[in-house]
């Protein structure tokens, strides 16, 4: 314990303490306005995230349970800044909330929980993190309380979790069982390819983070939940609650069960396909904006699958870098979907008709991050797909390759309907124009930097694949 | 002596007026685009003169031969190292003679049309059109290249297109100019093929090397296109075969003559030009362009154009006695008398007295254009006084336009071959060119001799005797001095014309021919075209019954004759029943449902199959759970059972 | 820097500063001082290009620059032109500047039609100066999204449709390219070292021969979607009939070119063992879409479609050069693309200007306008020569020239079909006169038309400049076809070297 420990687990006490101030707000200055209070965690939270970008070293704590790196420490950082943006983007929802510190607390406390699971060298606390940050994220979908679709969502939440924790407990106790041990670096030179049991540990393990990562057939609770939880929480869930699982299963699937690397090479191929081209069936005819990128989320995923193929380095950073171009394109999306259904309570893609002509500076925003999530040039969403592609393309594995380039035509489809939507349907009565607030501008400003920047210039993914 | 810079000038004139007149006639130079057009013209003839007569007595005949002199060409698009489209100007005997009949034809034509034409409001087109014609026919006769010659070929059918629809907003003009483009059109699809199949094998496109290798007996390109066959036939036979075919196109020969006749609804005077004395008969001189080709290497080839000749000139013959439209009549006179010249080639042999029949089939080029010229534009001229076309509409103009009269009837006793008039002399080294090579095809030219005459003085009778006319019906007179000064000066040229020497300029060895006229041998042709001349005269000098009793004796063979002979009907059949009623209406259709329908149709499932797949989202957690576990099953199983 | 980046940089500059501007007058002058400026551009290259050439350079690609972009993927920022590209680059600028001006009357978002027609410019340039195959991909896909947007929202007729349609067509060729250039990507290390994108190094790699017949299909349909491929040209007649004028111009007029190109460069150039293994069957698609084109356009009575099913037609021309496999037909494979870029481009443009003016593009509606508007009539008679390929223009140029280099191949499939596409040119002729004839021909029928105004002064300068290319082409083509050549002859020294490894 010395400073060693402060640096390594920067980020965890950096989170910690903005949970701790929120408490001291909530017990002693209940009467703070939702705009201060909001004002404040703003400020918060970008100090965190330059706090996550200063001295990324390598290291472990607890004996092996907890070790974090520059990759790691980077990955954190992407989702602080996801968790910046979505509270940027939050001030319209908030006015109508009345415990709105409490879904910082509740933002934060799941946050915490996936820094955990992304730094754990342990499957113990791997668990204890998915766990944390699994059950305040059921309580987030239920954030909006007036409405039944809300509580809905946290209800279908915490029971599917529950089955898919049960799923992944069975498969680490039959690991712990063959092999005596759970700690990754013990673990990884135990398993072998030629032990059913071990192999059946991995799928049951897998399956969990399928679940988690919504895979088809594991699915089924995204749509209900994102169409139910506030934008907000949907926002989180879609991008940074998938970032921490991706990047733990990196983790895993590198280090851990390398020695099955054909086993979960099938595996990640067949769950891909399957996941893109159902996720797009689903995705064709939806007319609700939250459930559309609840099943784009699933084929977003399912091209990460495809670029973690690869199996080293290249796969790894292309697999980061894709993270955080669809954060950005995602939560640009979001931001305007999120002030739009604060203001005007409209989710419906048919209630963007026409929205070109009322608010043509969102309709850019939103039409950029649906090119950069259909992967359009000269977005960096293009960049991103092409390099998990590319890095899968080292592999070989063309049937993999034609299943994952087709899709993407299939997935233009509904990303135009809404570009559609917005350009070209005519409407009587649009969404009005409205001003926004400067830190929905910020927030959105930063997206479409990032949607417009990242690709183009290479210096973002030079950095990621230099950290290794 | 021949200098690239004038010869040179001899198209470029025209071209200039083309451009000149085309761009900023209508708006700026409306009143003197004719006098434009006229002077170039003028300046273009002159210089043409100027070039055969340097040509054929001074410059042209090496060691007593007439020799082929490229007076210039250059690299215009090079496809392999050999084979090139080169632009160039060659002059030869038959170039030399075109290029004069073009230019004086031409001439004439536009002095004619100054007065003609006047008060038309798109006069300047008319002339643009007019020297655009002339440009792109002399650049044909000039060529150097066979795919040169093809240019100017497709040019030459443009600039035919656009002067015969020049009265647009008719239409029938508009018909009339797309169906001669198009069938044209189709016949030059034969010519590009030849040329294709011939250049392959002699891995050239230039004249002078393409004949010279393609008629050297034992050459290796001889070899190589004489060894390759193609259903029977050799690739030499196909390729001269398919090159005539593009001649038979635009000479209007005998199935494809079908766009001459309604070519007639453009004005009359390029009818004069284009559709009589020089456009139509491209045709044979690409024939006698490549003629060693086709008399040294390929015989069959030239059967084929003999009998074509023949049939049209007969057909021809038969349609044009029973046609009441006055510029008809003179249509299928062309087509005859080109079918003529096409059968004398295809007589003739090489060299020497045998190549009697190709300088024969020149010299009737020569002296036709001159009186079928005059011929169209006397006939301009009546249209000109009478406003119809129709034969019953006119009747005794003899005393109202006298030199029209005498000139027209000039023409026709020409075109009879009634001597000393032109005609008689040229149809006459036909007919004993077919005589000592091809009886039976003498014979049918000896028919075609006699029937004529017949149809020329029905067109001349009717036209200026049969009825009389009350003096002030009409109350303008002849057309003016623009328009009686071609008429007068052709018909000069159609009296003198026989007199020339042709055989000495032109010959298919270019070594002189001798050619004389037997008084024994003309005895019976010319015999033949009087009794046709007297049978018109008995029918058609005074009004009678006597044609429609003749009319109902000849029954069927009257009414084909009047309907020509259905071929009309035959290629409608063909092209707007088959090609364009099923295999049009096929592809549009099949564009329509079969492909764009199964894009559609793949959309459509796609949805279908999505909506399907939405089914499965039941709402309900215990589904959901149970597909996981079923998720989690069938990976399992997959996994220890097939991926093992 | 090189000179040949400003070609992609200036219309991505330009385009920013269409955003900026206030006003649609600023924003027409604006585009039009820029079309212009990139006209300019791409004659101070080919100025360049013919003094380095005269100086003796004879590398395949001149005024190359080579930056790193990814070079972890193998990526980079390659540039370099042959005449191929070049004579590509010319067309996509005089089309682009034509655009600009026909579309002086788009009053409806203004700002945005042409920011997004220069947008898809710089698509065009940046896909023929690209010699990485990742830029290439880049801005081929670059130039999809804008012709979704500007058929959406200024089309006309089934907009929505024909947008959609083609925006999926289109991005499904793409895929299957990209499914191509993965394999080849991932076949380009065989010899030893990184994979790399990079065309250049990628021509002196062997692809092997099984990898090569399965990729070649996908990348040569997939470019080939672009060119209207049958059966894959339906996005063609629907998209470029309900596309406003301008784009109807850029869609056939480049965009189809860039299949072509792509068919040439990328899919010929690395596996020329598929290629000819797959020749005839190209050859067969190609000679069905020639004469099922011509056909198919016969029955169309809508003036947009008819030109739509001819450009079908007359890019099967492309591609049958292309599958000859000889020099010759390449190089008219290359003219036809510069050749029917420009004349359909015309077409589209005079065709828009009719149905500025009469309201409606159906032949049955309108007769004898050449006497109403002489000059928009005159347009429409050369542009419809030029399709049918007329000497003087530059149709008949490139058509010979393919004719020619397809009958160097001697056995009877390829006369066959040599003599098949010959036949269409018969075809084109009966459809082109037809609608000629029933438009510009014959008695007045409405007597609306008699007020309608000739070609304004934008109009006349677009045509103008577009005649001009073509006569240019037509009566002097050595200057095309020696452009050419030198690319052409290093694509065909490819190919028969796989022929003699075979």
């Amino acid at each position: 314990m010395g400073t060693d420990f402060f640096i390594l687990m920067k980020s965890e006490l950096s989170l910690a303490i903005i949970l701790f101030v929120l408490i001291f707000i909530k017990v002693f200055r209940e009467d703070m306005s939702n705009a201060s209070l909001f004002r404040l965690v703003n400020i918060l939270l970008l100090l965190n995230l330059i706090v996550g970008f200063l001295c990324n070293s390598k290291g472990e704590l607890f004996g092996g349970m907890f070790r974090t790196d520059p990759v790691i420490g980077f990955e954190k950082s992407i989702l602080n800044l996801g968790i910046l943006l979505i509270s940027l983007q939050s001030l319209e929802w908030s006015k109508l909330q009345k415990h709105f510190a409490e879904f910082y607390m509740l933002l934060l406390s799941t946050l915490l929980g996936m820094f955990f699971m992304m730094s754990s060298g342990n499957f113990l606390m791997f668990y204890l993190g998915l766990e944390l940050s699994t059950i305040p994220l059921a309580a987030l979908s239920s954030f909006d309380f007036n409405k039944m679709k809300s509580s809905e969502a946290g209800m279908k939440l915490i029971l599917s979790s529950a089955f898919s924790s049960a799923i992944l407990l069975f498969g680490l106790s039959i690991l712990y069982g063959c092999t005596g041990t759970l700690e990754f670096n013990a673990l990884a030179p135990l398993i072998s390819s030629v032990d059913h049991l071990q192999l059946l540990a991995f799928i049951l393990i897998f399956s969990g983070f399928a679940f988690k990562l919504s895979t088809v057939p594991f699915h089924f609770w995204t749509a209900d939940v994102y169409e139910g939880s506030p934008v907000a929480v949907t926002a989180y869930l879609s991008v940074v609650s998938k970032a921490s699982v991706i990047f733990i299963l990196l983790t895993v699937l590198y280090t851990v069960f390398r020695n099955l690397g054909a086993a979960w090479y099938d595996l990640l191929a067949i769950l891909a396909v399957i996941s893109m081209t159902f996720g797009n069936l689903f995705a064709l005819r939806q007319d609700n904006i939250k459930r559309l990128l609840a099943f784009s989320s699933i084929t977003q995923a399912a091209y990460l699958l495809v670029g973690i193929t690869e199996g080293s380095i290249l796969g790894w950073s292309s697999v980061i870098y894709f993270i955080l171009i669809y954060l950005c394109s995602n939560f640009a999306l979001f931001g305007v979907v999120s002030f739009v259904s604060a203001r005007y309570n409209k989710e419906m893609i048919a209630d963007y008709k026409g929205f070109y002509a009322t608010n043509p500076f969102l309709s850019w925003v939103m039409v950029l991050a649906l090119f950069s999530l259909a992967g359009i040039p000269p977005t960096a969403g293009f960049f991103g797909k092409l390099f998990l592609l590319t890095s899968a393309a080292t592999k070989g594995n063309t049937l993999l390759i034609i299943f994952a380039s087709l899709n993407m035509v299939a997935s233009l489809y509904y990303y135009l309907r809404v570009v559609k939507a917005i350009f070209i349907d005519k409407n009587e009565n649009p969404i009005e124009k409205t001003p926004l607030p400067l830190s929905l501008y910020l927030s959105l400003g930063v997206c479409i930097a990032g949607v417009l920047m990242l690709g183009i210039f290479p210096g973002v993914f030079q950095y990621i694949y230099k950290l290794f | 002596m021949l200098s690239a810079t004038y010869i040179a000038l001899i198209p470029l004139l025209p071209l200039a007026s083309f451009l000149l007149i085309g761009l900023l006639g209508k708006r700026y130079l409306k009143m003197a685009s004719g006098p434009i057009g006229t002077l170039s013209l003028l300046l273009s003839c002159a210089l043409a003169c100027i070039t055969a007569f340097q040509y054929f007595f001074q410059a042209g005949r090496v060691n007593g031969v007439f020799e082929k002199i490229t007076v210039f060409k250059f690299a215009w698009l090079n496809f392999s190292p050999n084979v090139s489209i080169d632009m160039g100007l060659v002059l030869d005997p038959i170039s030399v003679m075109m290029i004069l009949v073009v230019t004086l034809i031409a001439l004439m034509v536009h002095i004619y049309s100054l007065s003609y034409m006047k008060g038309e409001e798109r006069v300047s087109t008319y002339f643009s059109f007019l020297s655009l014609f002339t440009f792109s026919m002399l650049g044909l006769v000039l060529a150097s290249n066979i795919f040169q010659m093809y240019i100017f070929w497709e040019l030459v059918g443009l600039s035919s297109y656009l002067l015969i629809g020049f009265y647009f907003d008719k239409p029938s003009a508009v018909a009339a100019a797309k169906k001669a483009f198009i069938v044209t059109r189709f016949a030059d699809l034969g010519f590009l093929i030849g040329i294709l199949i011939l250049s392959f094998h002699a891995e050239t496109l230039d004249f002078t090397t393409l004949i010279s290798r393609l008629s050297t007996p034992g050459s290796p390109w001889l070899l190589s296109i004489s060894s390759a066959s193609f259903m029977g036939f050799s690739l030499l036979t196909w390729g001269l075969v398919l090159l005539f075919v593009g001649g038979a196109g635009k000479s209007a020969m005998f199935p494809l003559h079908i766009w001459l006749p309604d070519a007639m609804e453009g004005p009359t005077p390029v009818s004069a030009l284009i559709h009589a004395a020089t456009m139509v008969v491209a045709g044979v001189f690409m024939v006698a362009r490549m003629f060693p080709v086709y008399a040294l290497s390929c015989p069959a080839a030239l059967q084929v154009v003999a009998w074509t000749g023949a049939i049209s000139s007969l057909f021809a013959a038969l349609i044009a006695c029973t046609q009441t439209d006055i510029k008809r009549v003179l249509a299928y006179s062309t087509m005859s008398q080109i079918g003529y010249m096409m059968f004398a080639l295809g007589v003739s042999g090489y060299g020497g007295e045998n190549g009697l029949g190709y300088t024969a089939s020149l010299f009737h080029l020569f002296t036709h254009a001159l009186f079928k010229a005059l011929l169209f534009l006397g006939a301009g001229a009546v249209i000109h006084y009478v406003h119809s076309n129709e034969l019953s509409k006119m009747g005794g103009l003899r005393k109202h336009i006298p030199i029209t009269h005498i000139t027209f009837l000039v023409a026709c006793l020409a075109i009879a071959g009634v001597p000393p008039f032109s005609g008689f002399f040229s149809k006459e080294e036909i007919l004993m060119a077919s005589y000592q090579h091809n009886f039976p095809i003498y014979c049918i030219a000896l028919f075609t001799a006699g029937l004529t005459a017949f149809y020329m003085f029905r067109l001349y009778f009717s036209i200026f005797w049969k009825k009389e006319l009350s003096a002030d019906s009409h109350a303008h007179g002849e057309g003016g001095f623009a328009m009686m000064f071609p008429l007068v000066l052709l018909a000069l040229f159609t009296l003198g014309a026989g007199f020339i020497p042709f055989g000495k300029f032109i010959s298919s060895d270019g070594l002189p021919l001798t050619s004389e006229v037997h008084l024994g041998f003309s005895l019976i042709p010319v015999l033949l075209s009087l009794c046709g001349i007297f049978m018109a005269m008995a029918f058609y000098k005074k009004e009678s019954t006597l044609p429609d009793k003749a009319a109902t004796v000849l029954g069927e063979l009257y009414k084909a004759s009047f309907n020509k002979f259905k071929i009309d009907e035959v290629w409608l059949k063909v092209t707007k029943g088959f090609l364009f009623g099923i295999v049009g209406r096929f592809a549009a259709w099949f564009d329509k449902s079969i492909i764009n329908g199964a894009i559609d149709l793949g959309a459509s499932f796609a949805e279908v199959v999505s909506d399907t797949v939405r089914m499965l989202q039941t709402g309900k957690v215990q589904d959901y759970a149970a597909c996981v576990l079923a998720g989690v099953l069938s990976l399992c199983l997959y996994f220890l059972y097939v991926w093992m | 820097m090189n000179s040949l980046f400003l070609i992609v940089l200036w219309p991505a500059l330009s385009a920013l500063a269409i955003l900026l501007c206030k006003g649609a007058k600023q924003v027409r002058t604006a585009s039009l001082v820029a079309s212009a400026i990139q006209l300019g551009l791409t004659l101070y290259i080919a100025f360049e290009y013919y003094t380095l050439r005269r100086a003796g350079d004879h590398s395949p690609f001149m005024m190359q620059s080579n930056l790193n972009w990814f070079p972890q993927f193998g990526i980079s920022l390659h540039m370099g032109i042959d005449g191929i590209s070049l004579a590509m680059l010319l067309l996509t600028s005089v089309v682009v500047l034509c655009g600009v001006l026909v579309s002086w009357n788009i009053s409806y978002l203004t700002k945005e039609f042409y920011f997004l027609l220069i947008l898809l410019s710089m698509g065009a340039y940046g896909f023929f100066i690209s010699l990485d195959l990742f830029t290439l991909f880049f801005f081929l896909e670059l130039a999809v999204i804008p012709k979704f947007m500007l058929i959406g929202i200024w089309g006309s007729g089934r907009k929505e449709y024909a947008a959609m349609k083609l925006a999926l067509m289109l991005m499904g060729g793409s895929a299957l390219i990209l499914i191509g250039l993965l394999g080849v990507y991932f076949n380009s290390h065989t010899s030893g070292g990184l994979p790399t994108f990079d065309l250049l190094k990628l021509s002196v790699v062997h692809i092997p021969r099984n990898a090569q017949h399965i990729l070649f299909p996908f990348l040569f349909l997939g470019f080939g979607v672009f060119t209207a491929i049958f059966p894959f040209h339906t996005w063609a007649p629907d998209g470029h009939s309900s596309a406003p004028t301008a784009a109807s111009m850029f869609l056939a007029g480049i965009s189809m070119k860039l299949g072509g190109y792509g068919c040439i460069r990328v899919a010929c150039l690395l596996m020329p063992e598929a290629a000819q293994y797959y020749g005839p069957a190209i050859i067969v698609l190609a000679c069905i879409a020639i004469l099922y084109g011509a056909f198919a356009t016969m029955m169309q009575k809508d003036l947009k479609y008819i030109n739509a099913y001819s450009s079908v037609s007359h890019c099967g021309f492309v591609l049958l050069g292309i599958a000859m496999f000889t020099q010759t037909a390449l190089i008219g494979a290359v003219m036809q693309m510069v050749s029917h870029g420009l004349m359909t481009a015309l077409f589209f443009a005079v065709i828009g200007m009719l149905y500025e003016r009469t309201h409606t593009r159906m032949t049955a509606d309108m007769s004898g306008l050449l006497k109403i508007m002489p000059f928009l009539g005159t347009v429409f008679i050369i542009a419809g020569l030029c399709s049918l390929g007329l000497p003087g223009l530059s149709g008949f140029v490139s058509e010979m020239t393919i004719f020619m280099g397809s009958w160097q191949r001697p056995d009877a499939f390829h006369r066959i079909a040599t003599i098949l596409a010959c036949a269409s040119i018969v075809v084109t002729a009966v459809y082109i006169l037809r609608a000629a004839g029933k438009v510009l021909m014959g008695p007045i029928s409405n007597e609306h038309f008699r007020s309608l105004k000739d070609a304004a002064w934008n109009e006349k300068l677009a045509s103008v400049i577009l005649i001009l290319s073509i006569v240019l082409i037509g009566v002097a083509p050595f200057l095309l076809s020696g452009l050419i050549r030198p690319g052409a002859f290093e694509i065909m020294k490819t190919i028969a070297n796989a022929t003699v490894l075979n």
